[in-house]
């Protein structure tokens, strides 16, 4: 109930409910907020949703009932301007009532037909401007648009200036190409595109018997975007909601757009949407409805339940901290109940391999299972924070997103980028300082290591692309050549966040085999569509002023890791999360985007702004996440969701811990080449040397930024080596190996089991597991070759392979 | 692991009955302590017939020297008490040949042997804190030592590593407490490059351990080290970095933890400088550079500031107007003009006057002599004071006068205002120029009418006035010690005379990454470098106009550090003059062992020396029976050939040669310094990271070569753009029936040329060689070296023998023709004598294609064109077949004298198919009817050659 208030109170305009009045219905909602008509002609629609006591929503537009006053006509879901003035729109639905007000201006006139807003908007809708059709790079038929009509200005010209002006005739505009091809009148490869008489086609046919203008650029540009309503909660199955589209611009006016947006849902079994904005549900679940407009786009959650879903809540299910507050709210709204919490057994050996990527020996296990304290979980992931194993994990993964690896790098500059990463997780260097250390880094790779961030990649283009990604989450790569078609950036974007790597440069080192990386004085990154020289702009932010002599990198790096980035903190945040979860909260966590929205937005944000309140402090984010329930839950074999969290999701170990595990199970760790024995997989500089083993189960490359390098999937090879592979049946067999020291030490079969699951499971065998094994090993004849192979079976073996 | 250990592992080649080209890797320990015998193992391959050490510099005497086997010598050493400290170079000779070039080190503190196993604190070696303890890393091997501090002090460390240059080393070096604890951790530094050193205090008492790595965990059996443990001290770098030969000078040497001063005398050459104190010996020097040019040292502070006396003023002195208003009295010269004596009674205008002092007038506040109890109009006053300069300084003043004005500093006119003028306090700037100590600034001002007064104030400076004066051509000297510094001194120079600055700054291992720049007074850029000599910069700048110019100076990264030091020398152009071995193909061939009755040669570069003034290479301390024959030296060219030829009977002997340049008829020596360049380590890529230097040539006779080759003096000419044969004969030596690769010593330029081999019964072969179009012209000597394999290389060289290089005597330029097969055609060439007297001569073309004939048309003298006569076969190749090769041998007394000349163009084209043929007409044999009959005649047929 509180929830569905605050709920309603995020969406738009709401009053509370008169509850006792209506027991149903408790809130209403009339989106837009306000209804501004501008011209005669701008008919607006009003959206009037409901939500019941379950937080349920109902689009109640057709029951309202619309008081409006005279200056405007209320007819099928919108407004028609009548006469100028202000007034006040009374809403009501039962005894729910709303007010809004409502604004005429220039009910008489007519707007002229403007080639931005309206023009532009057909021919996108239309599908003309798309990267299959005249959209693409170098057109279709010699006929180019800009894509999803980016540049306004060069359609204009092509549209009115080429082909001797054959495309429109002002005289005669339905003789204009652009009228006769997309009606077929005349052949047309990309078939029927608009119908003639239709509002699309009258909307051009206007313009161009107006003599085809062009707007002022300033005034119709686009300012922003809105989906409304942003959240819906919908039960049960071929349930409608209207959606309005409504579309800012800079000059301060807003228009409904519904029509001419394109729209589309990421689950459309879940929730389909049709061109004029109404969202059918279907089954439970949760999508995403995007509606794109010029460049921008936006988005609208939906929630479809089933439909006799009663609101249930099992008892004594806490959060236990923040997070679970936001895991448990979502829970709620989709009518899901969290797994209980997992074993002692379970978390042992999960927070080791999460926080640690090694398995915990059975002493430990025997030592926290034995452990009474009520606060023994946090005592444990505390002690295991400040385990050099730590250190190693973090500087892995971030050497994987900054590619230290062989190919680029020299194999000492390598060596001592690693050293350094790992170094500033051991010493909980802020993350936000280590990554201005980066991105300010200078001199050379061997006597400042940091520099090694400017030679995996040269190109600034590049450099921004990586930037972007790994430290934002971000691609910005598709702007490059174009404005993004489903985000927010756009080709100035683009090179001006490339500008400010444009003055690096790199010169040889005394030693020949080290390379300096500077800053030169001059150098900057050029517009690829008209080679003007581009100044440095933050990615979505303001072009700073950066006074002669200064690091253009410096003012990026302050930019970048303040508090006010949006994107930094919680894409930082969300990589940690996906560490401890096996997916982000944004999933890929390297792809934040409109169309690709956070599973838990309130909690992406919290994170990123608990980490950096915290100074930037990894363990601390880690320990939040690790006291959480969510984090504590069992693995459980309910079909719901895995970007929910109401259950462990159960993760096959990584190439690293796996190896880790086989070694410290079998006694025999791996011996890596040029490091010493005992050093770990995740130690390993550069992600070589070569391992078969690494590289089956999904090592990353390195070769790109991107977090999908890594590949966690099980395939047949993974499994063939596994079985009979030679890693694991030398280890298995090793003369010094665990085994044959467990024989040699003449251990009883229970004492030797025990020790194997304890190594290998984090748990005692059960009494039935114990029972069947000895029945088993005392029917054979050799006992040794019995114990093998129980060995081999529990390395073999899912409860082995995966976390839970 | 000891080296000892790796040694035994090592499988023993089969030792063939003579080995010669010895290798030597490395010899163990890789140093020893002055004043103490060792025994040394040296180790490499063909070591068998080891026969003596050959040292650079006296000081180590071998006592004892037996080859083990063929890949180990044992050797004792004896290092004399006063044996210099640091790097010696040395090479093996045995019987049959000479080593490369490797160093040993002679250090201070006692020395001791690495022990295995010492991979832990725990399992440490114990060593006492004085000691050197010298070390092999192989491969992932931690070395751990453990020293017991007893009371509190300042430990030193250092690891040689790389510097001892048996391989690209990189150690890694930690000391860490009792508890574990890391004390101090290095890995690189600019002094040690890749090898760590530190200092760090030790407060409490008790074990500490020093652990030595391969930082990337890498090490092979020739990672070996010393690691010198104690107390003494460390500088990594010293200010300044150099001084004037024999002169000594106050240095400053600035360490980790402390900087101190020190005196030093410098050399006649760079000198490897071992700081000491009271603890020890540094075990590695410093390098202080050589320069007979004066040095300044920058201004360390901008404004070294001065200290000013208050003012004195005497006078009125007479003056008076002419008609257009000249004050008569700025011109004439009063006694304080020619000599300041402050005590003196000088007689004024209006009597005798004195010097009073007034030391109420304050700077910047103007002084109104119409206050002064007898000023009028028509007077002179002089004003003195001193300034006293705490250093080198350009020091900026602003004047006023009322009405005119003259400065004097120390006695000479620095500034002068002759007309009248109101007082304005920053009417003039004047900038003095001081030198450190006291001068005298005298001022006068002298009053026409009305107003009377002056003004002086210190003035800020411009860039102009910060930098440091310095002579030209001298040598700077400074540190880039504060944040983002640029240091500036201020230089005069010629219009158009050439001046080169030269840093050495990391060459003296400090870690700044030197940008230069000239610049004009008025601060704009006139020719920057950074890098040109590696991380220190070299530039040329040839001054537009006469006058002053500033030098600036900074970190390329913009850092810095009270170790970031810098010499920049500065002055007219100079090459760098030296003698050194460069024989092409053979980098590292800088010894000459010369076969016993044979002979070897070498090729000497003469690099700055003036080759028209007729120097020639001189070797002092050749061993009896050894002569040397020494090609001349061409004009252009700096390379001479050298044989060395050793007599019969001859016995085995090793010579360090002192080599100079001389002229034939003066011998006096020249300048130009014996320096062969030695490359001890080199990275990826085969490029040089470490090398020294020696300044002895070293021979060896061995035993004879197994052959010995001769070739004939040519007896004509090899004409550019043509060939030469040489005749090459062996003769093998009983027994030996190997084969013999031949080739030149060195080609002269624009000669090229190939190998041959003598195979066993072969004993006279021809070596081809070319000359290009544009080979110099000139006698050149060469030689022919042969290299036989007799377990191991075995090289021995002909005498030097005399090669012309002419200009053609003949020119001939090929046309072209086109034909079709199965016909005939004329190929037209153009003939011209260029030397009188010739006779007729032949001259053939030889790569026509497949049955092609020609007939050669016979030439006369003069010029001429003639046609050859082709005859084209039905199945001669179609095509176009350019660059004919037409061959003439010209008659000449020595024999023909063989040209080459290239071009033209033979087309054979296939005839059409007869269908296509327009209008065929019957088979005529003309000349004519060669041509294509095709629509067009045939362009560029030549059918009758010209007359």
């Amino acid at each position: 109930m509180r929830r569905s208030i605050l709920f309603a109170l995020a969406l738009g305009f709401a009053a509370s409910a008169r509850a006792e009045e209506e027991a149903e219905l408790v809130t209403l909602c009339v989106f837009p907020d306000t209804i501004r008509i501008e011209h005669a002609g701008d008919r607006p629609r009003l959206v009037v949703l409901a939500i019941d006591a379950d937080g349920l929503t109902h689009d109640v537009t057709a029951e309202a009932e619309v008081q409006a006053p005279e200056l405007v006509r209320w007819q099928a879901g919108r407004f028609e301007a009548v006469a100028d003035g202000d007034g006040e729109l009374r809403v009501r639905v039962g005894a729910l009532e709303q007010t809004l007000p409502i604004a005429v201006r220039g009910a008489a006139s007519p707007r002229e037909t403007s080639f931005h807003r309206d023009v532009l908007p057909v021919l996108t809708h239309a599908g003309c401007n798309s990267g299959g059709c005249h959209g693409a790079a170098s057109g279709k038929n010699g006929f180019r648009l800009s894509l999803f009509g980016f540049d306004a200005a060069e359609d204009h010209q092509r549209l009115t200036r080429e082909l001797r002006g054959r495309r429109l005739d002002p005289a005669r505009p339905e003789e204009s190409l652009i009228l006769t091809k997309p009606t077929v009148a005349v052949t047309h490869q990309g078939g029927k595109r608009l119908e003639p008489g239709g509002p699309s086609y009258e909307t051009l046919r206007r313009w161009i018997a107006g003599g085809a203008p062009i707007d002022a650029p300033a005034r119709a540009e686009l300012a922003s975007l809105e989906v409304l309503p942003s959240q819906l909660v919908i039960g049960g199955a071929d349930r409608h909601q209207q959606l309005i589209v409504r579309a800012h611009y800079v000059d301060g006016t807003d228009r409904d757009v519904t029509e001419l947006a394109l729209l589309s849902s990421s689950n459309d079994d879940t929730a389909a949407i049709s061109d004029r904005g109404v969202v059918t549900s279907g089954r439970p679940g949760e999508a995403y409805v995007m509606a794109r407009f010029g460049t921008l786009a936006e988005v609208s959650q939906v929630i479809v339940l089933e439909e006799a879903a009663p609101p249930s809540w099992p008892e004594g299910v806490e959060a236990i901290g923040e997070i679970d507050r936001f895991i448990h709210d979502k829970l709620r709204k989709m009518r899901l109940t969290p797994a209980p919490v997992c074993s002692d057994e379970v978390f042992v050996r999960r927070v080791f391999l999460d926080v640690l990527g090694v398995l915990p020996t059975p002493a430990e296990v025997r030592e926290f299972l034995g452990d009474d304290a009520p606060d023994k979980r946090q005592q444990l992931v505390d002690r295991l924070l400040r385990r050099p194993e730590f250190s190693d994990v973090w500087a892995m993964q971030w050497a994987e997103v900054l590619r230290v690896e062989a190919d680029q790098l020299e194999p000492k500059g390598m060596f001592l980028y690693t050293e350094l990463l790992r170094e500033a997780f051991a010493s909980d260097v802020p993350l936000d300082e280590l990554v201005r250390t980066l991105l300010t880094s200078e001199g050379g790779n061997f006597t400042n290591p940091e520099a090694n961030f400017y030679l995996t990649e040269r190109d600034p283009k590049a450099i921004a692309e990586n930037v972007s990604q790994v430290f934002l989450g971000i691609r910005i790569q598709c702007a490059q050549c174009h404005n993004h078609p489903f985000e927010r950036w756009t080709m100035d974007d683009y090179y001006g966040f490339a500008a400010f790597f444009g003055r690096i440069a790199t010169k040889r080192a005394e030693d020949p085999r080290e390379t300096v990386v500077f800053v030169r004085g001059s150098g900057e990154v050029q517009h690829a569509r008209d080679n003007r020289v581009v100044a440095p702009k933050f990615l979505g932010g303001a072009e700073p002023e950066i006074k002669p002599g200064q690091d253009r990198r410096a003012v990026l790096a302050e930019w970048l890791t303040s508090k006010d980035n949006p994107w930094f903190a919680a894409n930082i945040a969300n990589r940690v999360w996906a560490r401890f979860f096996g997916r982000g909260l944004v999933e890929p966590v390297d792809d934040v985007r409109v169309s690709n929205p956070p599973s838990h937005p309130e909690l992406h944000r919290w994170l990123g702004e608990r980490l950096a309140q915290s100074g930037w402090d990894l363990r601390a984010l880690i320990r939040d996440i690790t006291a959480s329930r969510t984090y504590q839950l069992a693995a459980s074999a309910d079909d719901v969701p895995a970007s929910a969290f109401a259950k462990a999701n159960v993760r096959r170990l990584t190439a690293e811990q796996l190896l880790e595990a086989i070694g410290q199970v079998t006694g025999q760790p791996t011996k890596f080449r040029g490091l010493p024995l005992g050093a770990r997989a995740t130690q390993v500089a550069g992600g070589s040397p070569d391992s078969y083993f690494l590289d089956t189960f999904g090592r990353p490359r390195r070769s790109s930024p991107c977090a999908c390098e890594r590949r966690n999937e099980p395939t047949l090879g993974q499994a063939l080596h596994l079985i009979n592979g030679p890693t694991l049946t030398q280890k298995l067999r090793h003369e010094r190996g665990r085994l044959k020291q467990l024989l040699a030490s003449e251990a009883s079969d229970e004492v030797i089991l025990e020790t194997l699951y304890l190594s290998a499971y984090a748990r005692p065998p059960r009494p039935d597991e114990l029972e069947a094994l000895r029945a088993e090993i005392e029917g054979a004849g050799d006992r040794a070759a019995v114990l093998e192979d129980v060995f081999w079976a529990i390395l073999n073996s899912k409860e082995f392979l995966f976390t839970h | 692991m000891s080296a000892l250990r790796t040694l035994a592992g090592l499988v023993l080649l089969c030792v063939t009955a003579t080995a010669a080209d010895p290798r030597l890797d490395t010899l163990v320990p890789r140093g020893a302590r002055q004043g103490t015998e060792v025994d040394v193992t040296l180790v490499g391959q063909r070591l068998k017939d080891a026969a003596e050490i050959l040292w650079f510099e006296p000081g180590i005497e071998v006592l004892s020297l037996e080859a083990k086997d063929d890949r180990t010598v044992r050797g004792r050493l004896r290092i004399a008490e006063d044996c210099r400290l640091g790097e010696h170079r040395l090479l093996l000779r045995t019987s049959t040949g000479l080593s490369a070039v490797k160093t040993f080190w002679v250090g201070s503190l006692p020395e001791l042997a690495e022990q295995e196993p010492n991979p832990s604190p725990e399992q440490a070696q114990p060593v006492p804190l004085e000691v050197t303890i010298n070390g092999v890393i192989t491969q992932e091997d931690v070395d751990v030592f453990a020293i017991e501090v007893e009371e509190p002090l300042i430990l030193s460390v250092e690891v040689q590593g790389v510097r001892l240059g048996d391989t690209p080393f990189d150690p890694h070096l930690t000391v860490l407490d009792a508890e574990g604890r890391t004390k101090l951790l290095v890995d690189d530094t600019f002094f040690g490059r890749l090898d760590p050193l530190g200092r760090v205090a030790i407060e409490t008492p008790g074990r500490y351990t020093i652990a030595v790595r391969e930082s990337a965990f890498g090490g092979n059996g020739r990672s070996h080290y010393r690691l010198h443990i104690g107390t003494f001290p460390i500088a990594v770098a010293a200010l300044p970095a150099g001084g004037r030969p024999g002169d000594s000078a106050t240095v400053r040497f600035i360490g980790s933890d402390r900087v101190w001063e020190q005196s030093v005398t410098f050399g006649d050459a760079d000198l490897d400088y071992f700081v000491r104190d009271e603890h020890g010996v540094a075990p590695s020097p410093l390098r202080l550079a050589s320069s007979p040019w004066p040095a300044v040292t920058e201004n360390a502070r901008e404004d070294f500031g001065v200290t000013l006396s208050p003012w004195r003023i005497i006078g009125p002195f007479a003056s008076t107007r002419d008609s257009e208003g000249h004050i008569s009295g700025h011109q004439t010269v009063y006694p304080p003009e020619e000599a300041i004596d402050l005590e003196a009674v000088l007689k004024g205008r209006d009597g005798e006057v004195r010097w009073t002092e007034r030391p109420e007038w304050k700077d910047g506040t103007p002084i109104d002599l119409t206050q002064e109890p007898s000023a009028s109009d028509d007077a002179v006053y002089y004003f003195h004071r001193t300034i006293e300069s705490r250093g080198a300084q350009h020091w900026p003043m602003m004047l006023g006068s009322d009405d005119t004005l003259k400065v004097w500093l120390d006695g000479t006119l620095v500034h002068e205002h002759t007309a009248a003028r109101g007082l304005n306090p920053d009417s003039d700037r004047v900038v003095l120029a001081l030198s450190s100590g006291r001068h005298d600034l005298l001022v006068k001002v002298a009053n026409g009418a009305g107003g009377f007064g002056f003004a002086m104030r210190p003035a800020r400076r411009t860039v102009a006035e910060l930098g440091t004066p310095m002579p030209m051509p001298g040598v700077v000297h400074g540190t880039i010690e504060k944040e983002r510094e640029t240091d500036f001194f201020r230089f005069h120079a010629e219009k158009d005379r050439e001046l080169e600055f030269v840093v050495r700054a990391r060459e003296l291992r400090s870690p700044l990454d030197a940008v230069l720049q000239v610049r004009d007074l008025a601060g704009r850029g006139l020719v920057a470098n950074d890098d040109s000599g590696g991380p220190d910069s070299r530039l040329r700048f040839k001054p537009p106009e006469t006058g002053e110019y500033l030098l600036a100076i900074w970190d390329h990264l913009r850092r810095s550090g009270p170790d970031y030091v810098y010499r920049v020398e500065c002055g007219p152009r100079r090459g760098e003059r030296s003698i050194r071995v460069a024989v092409p193909g053979r980098p590292d061939e800088f010894a000459v062992a010369v076969p016993g009755q044979g002979r070897m040669a070498t090729l000497l570069r003469l690099d700055g020396i003036d080759t028209r003034a007729g120097y020639r290479p001189h070797f002092e301390g050749l061993p009896e029976g050894v002569v040397a024959q020494v090609g001349t030296l061409q004009p252009g060219s700096s390379s001479v050939p050298v044989v060395f030829e050793a007599a019969e009977g001859v016995s085995l002997v090793g010579a360090q040669l002192f080599v100079t340049a001389r002229k034939p008829d003066d011998d006096s020596d020249h300048p130009a310094p014996f320096r062969q360049p030695i490359e001890l380590v080199e990275v990826e890529n085969n490029q040089t990271f470490l090398e020294t230097s020696v300044d002895l040539l070293t021979l060896a006779v061995c035993e004879p070569a197994p052959f010995t080759i001769e070739v004939e003096p040519p007896t004509v000419p090899i004409i550019q753009a043509s060939p030469l044969g040489l005749t090459v004969r062996i003769t093998r030596r009983a027994g030996f029936a190997g084969p013999v690769r031949a080739r030149m010593l060195w080609n002269p330029p624009g000669l090229s040329s190939g190998e041959i081999v003598f195979e066993k019964d072969q004993t006279e072969k021809t070596l081809p060689i070319n000359a290009s179009g544009n080979a110099r012209e000139g006698t050149w000597a060469i030689a022919i070296v042969g290299r036989a394999n007799q377990g191991g290389e075995r090289a021995a060289s002909s005498a030097l023998v005399e090669l012309v290089v002419s200009k053609p005597w003949v020119k001939a330029v090929i046309g072209k023709v086109r034909v079709e097969q199965g016909q005939t055609a004329s190929l037209p060439v153009e003939f011209e004598t260029l030397q009188e007297g010739l006779e007729t001569y032949e001259a053939k073309i030889v790569n026509l294609p497949r049955e092609v004939t020609s007939e050669f048309p016979g030439i006369a003298t003069g010029k001429q064109e003639q046609a050859y006569a082709l005859g084209i076969g039905e199945k001669s190749p179609p095509g176009r077949h350019q660059n004919l090769l037409l061959r003439c041998v010209v008659p000449s007394p020595g024999g023909g004298v063989v040209h080459h000349f290239r071009g033209g163009e033979l087309r054979i084209d296939k005839p059409l198919p007869p269908e296509r043929r327009a209008a065929p007409k019957p088979a005529q044999q003309t000349e004519a009817a060669a041509a294509p009959p095709a629509k067009k005649p045939a362009k560029g047929t030549v059918t009758k050659p010209k007359t």
